[in-house]
């Protein structure tokens, strides 16, 4: 997945709502609401204002996590993949 | 809540209920309605004059085939528009009753209804949701007999700009064993009679306490969410739940929140800002009562 | 009632409870609540209703904002799906209505979308939304062949998670008895960056008064004929007659005609009185007419019993007969209708 870029347009995330414990956020074109699990919430918080152009470049952001360093990717990656489907991100 | 009775010259008969904010009109010829529906609404006061506006006109009424004399059944209509099929005969006040939560929950959104019951004591506003089966019928009926002020147990209407909670005080809807049950434990409980077959099973309702009638128009500022659920043989376990999930919890209950669009998001997370969120575990009222009278003391005391 | 308010809002000041009470029942009836609060709201006149009716606006109100940001999204989603396999779909009706942003998509509620696309990539369209999580709940052979054959679409495709209703064209009437000459349509329509198309606004109004006075189904008569006062409210003085000259070109000018003569005498919509003469093409003879005026009057209000008028009935079942006459040749046509009625008779149950 080294080449695919990535695009976070938060006009998409106009309302959000973030508890200690985790986070919700309603997608105004669909109506839907989702709930973010930890790392979901945390990539659009570091995303926010710099979109980082490649997914390297979005795991050396999460790399902050106390996540596995080498179960990283897949979970950048499945993350990426379920906000892709709620629509709060897209690939480009 | 005010209520107005007319016996028309046909055979039929109307009833006005002011529910809060809602008109309804009930007209029926059916036997058990005449005999419950004033039961039910009795601890409400009396309108004298027609209302000029009237939300929800209902008729519940048996159909007229030849099915009357086999296998009689009966329809609600809404102004004259069959949502439901038929029901036996037998079901009618039953049918009233859940027709009417359908003409709320479809029709009205001045409100966020969510599938919750609801209960008010000295300031202290509960919500309850649950999916059906989860006992919070059962629950709601429990705390308004021991003294808690009933909003609803079915539909609890929360205005989006105040997030404050709005009663309706309608009768509860009792299920199965939860029946003698309560009839037990309260027996100055009033109820109707067992309407057998439903779809839910028996079903009988109650008549609202005269506190929950009497303040049938006093909204309140919800306090907790608490989700219960009824384990037999359990002692009482409360724990805490994560924000996120009760708020999803919440709106996965509701009939209306999709249509509020943004702001039914935004009274969804003023309500689970200002709430503390718990799951109930429960099998004995006794300790729910306790623990429920405790909220009210913790609550005077802060 | 409800169309006296919507010819003139400004009624609303005088209306009493008993009036409001009427006017949201047949409204409601009339699926034109929505609409209704829409009106008002332009004109500044929510203030004059009372509290107990507002209400009631309100939900219809926020229930057809809801419908309305749904058919933005799910259009959105559907061009870019289309895309792929190079088709632009051309929307019709309340959908366009709402993503052109017309007035007649303001309060404008639906049950599905409908989309026109050129017959010969039909089939193509069909397989890829199937493929991606649209299907037909037409599952009978029998339906899926009467569909095909003697009807302008194909079986309505339901997406599995959203729950949308689609319903693709191939022509904005039944193939058989009009052969409407859908390129000269097409020519006309515009399309937007996303690759959705609309209707130019003449062949707009032709298309929702062929839909109305072709088929045989008025339950929202009343409501299509405010679309259609809303869309005649967009002309200016010398569009009227370019608008019955395309009518008259696609051979459609008779629906046109009743469009503009129900509109005028039910909303009370301002149309020019000049633009149709006796000679013009279309203009129905004196008995046809008078028939016309009978049959429509009775079935362009609220299906409501306080709306309802002696010959109600008749004249719905008249007018549905003559709506099926119109779409197939009675060979095909009685055959279907049996058909049809032997299936609804219930087999096995008490």
């Amino acid at each position: 997945m080294g080449e695919v870029r990535w695009c976070l347009d938060f006009s998409y995330v106009e309302a959000s709502r973030r508890w200690q414990d985790g986070a919700v956020v309603f997608h105004p074109l669909s109506g839907d609401t989702f709930e973010l699990n930890g790392l979901a919430d945390y990539l659009l918080c570091c995303l926010d204002g710099q979109p980082p152009q490649t997914t390297e470049s979005l795991i050396v952001q999460a790399a902050a996590l106390y996540v596995e360093i080498e179960e990283l990717p897949r979970i950048v990656g499945d993350t990426l993949h379920s906000l892709q489907e709620c629509q709060l991100v897209r690939a480009l | 809540m005010r209520r107005l009775y007319h016996p028309d010259a046909d055979g039929d008969s109307t009833w006005y209920f002011e529910l809060g904010t809602f008109t309804v009109e009930l007209t029926s010829r059916v036997d058990t309605v005449k005999k419950w529906i004033p039961f039910l609404y009795q601890p409400f006061r009396e309108t004298v004059a027609r209302p000029a506006f009237i939300d929800f006109r209902i008729r519940v009424e048996r159909s007229a085939s030849l099915r009357r004399w086999v296998r009689p059944q009966v329809n609600f209509y809404l102004d004259g528009f069959a949502p439901f099929k038929p029901l036996p005969a037998r079901q009618a006040v039953p049918l009233f009753e859940w027709g009417l939560n359908w003409c709320i929950a479809n029709q009205y959104h001045r409100y966020l209804h969510f599938h919750a019951a609801g209960v008010e004591k000295n300031g202290v506003m509960v919500i309850l949701p649950a999916p059906p089966g989860s006992g919070k019928s059962t629950l709601a009926a429990a705390l308004m007999q021991h003294g808690w002020r009933l909003f609803s147990d079915e539909i609890l209407m929360v205005e989006p700009s105040t997030a404050r909670a709005i009663p309706i005080g309608r009768p509860v809807n009792l299920k199965n064993e939860s029946i003698d049950l309560l009839h037990q434990i309260f027996p100055q409980a009033q109820l109707t009679e067992k309407f057998y077959d439903t779809s839910k099973g028996v079903v009988a309702l109650m008549k609202p306490t005269a506190e929950t009638a009497s303040r049938a128009s006093v909204g309140a500022m919800p306090t907790h969410i608490i989700t219960p659920r009824y384990l037999p043989g359990s002692t009482l376990s409360v724990s805490a739940c994560r924000k996120p999930a009760a708020f999803m919890a919440l709106i996965g209950n509701s009939f209306n929140y999709h249509i509020h669009g943004k702001a039914g998001f935004d009274t969804a997370c003023r309500l689970v800002d200002r709430c503390d969120c718990f799951t109930l575990e429960y099998s004995r009222f006794e300790e729910v009562f306790e623990f429920f009278d405790g909220l009210c003391e913790g609550s005077r005391g802060g | 009632m409800v169309e006296a308010l919507l010819g003139n809002p400004l009624l609303a000041m005088e209306y009493s409870d008993e009036q409001w009470d009427r006017t949201i029942r047949l409204g409601r009836s009339a699926n034109l609540l929505a609409r209704l609060y829409q009106l008002l709201a332009d004109n500044d006149l929510l203030k004059a209703v009372p509290q107990k009716a507002y209400h009631h606006l309100v939900s219809a109100s926020l229930q057809a904002q809801k419908q309305r940001s749904q058919v933005q999204w799910e259009v959105k989603l559907l061009a870019k799906e289309l895309q792929s396999i190079g088709v632009r779909p051309i929307l019709l009706k309340g959908g366009a209505y709402i993503y052109a942003n017309k007035a007649a998509g303001q309060g404008r509620t639906l049950n599905d979308i409908d989309v026109l696309v050129r017959k010969e990539e039909l089939s193509k369209i069909e397989r890829h939304l199937k493929a991606v999580g649209w299907y037909s709940d037409k599952v009978d052979d029998y339906d899926q062949h009467y569909y095909r054959e003697w009807t302008h679409e194909i079986p309505p495709l339901i997406h599995y998670k959203r729950q949308t209703v689609l319903d693709i064209h191939h022509n904005i009437f039944p193939v058989l008895r009009f052969r409407i000459d859908i390129d000269r349509l097409m020519d006309q329509v515009c399309f937007d960056a996303d690759g959705v198309g609309i209707l130019h606004l003449y062949d707009m109004i032709i298309h929702s008064a062929t839909h109305l006075f072709f088929e045989g189904e008025f339950e929202n008569g009343l409501r299509d004929l405010s679309d259609m006062d809303l869309l005649f409210r967009e002309l200016k003085s010398d569009d009227w007659l370019k608008l019955k000259h395309r009518a008259q070109e696609l051979q459609l000018a008779r629906p046109l005609f009743y469009a503009l003569r129900y509109c005028r005498y039910c909303l009370s919509s301002p149309i020019p009185d000049d633009i149709w003469t006796a000679k013009d093409a279309g203009t129905p003879n004196a008995l046809q007419l008078r028939m016309a005026d009978i049959l429509f009057t009775r079935v362009l209000i609220p299906h409501h019993s306080l709306a309802k008028q002696p010959g109600y009935s008749l004249a719905k079942s008249m007018l549905y007969w003559r709506g099926h006459l119109l779409k197939m040749p009675v060979a095909v046509l009685v055959p279907h209708l049996l058909r049809k009625l032997v299936r609804s008779i219930p087999v096995g149950r008490d």
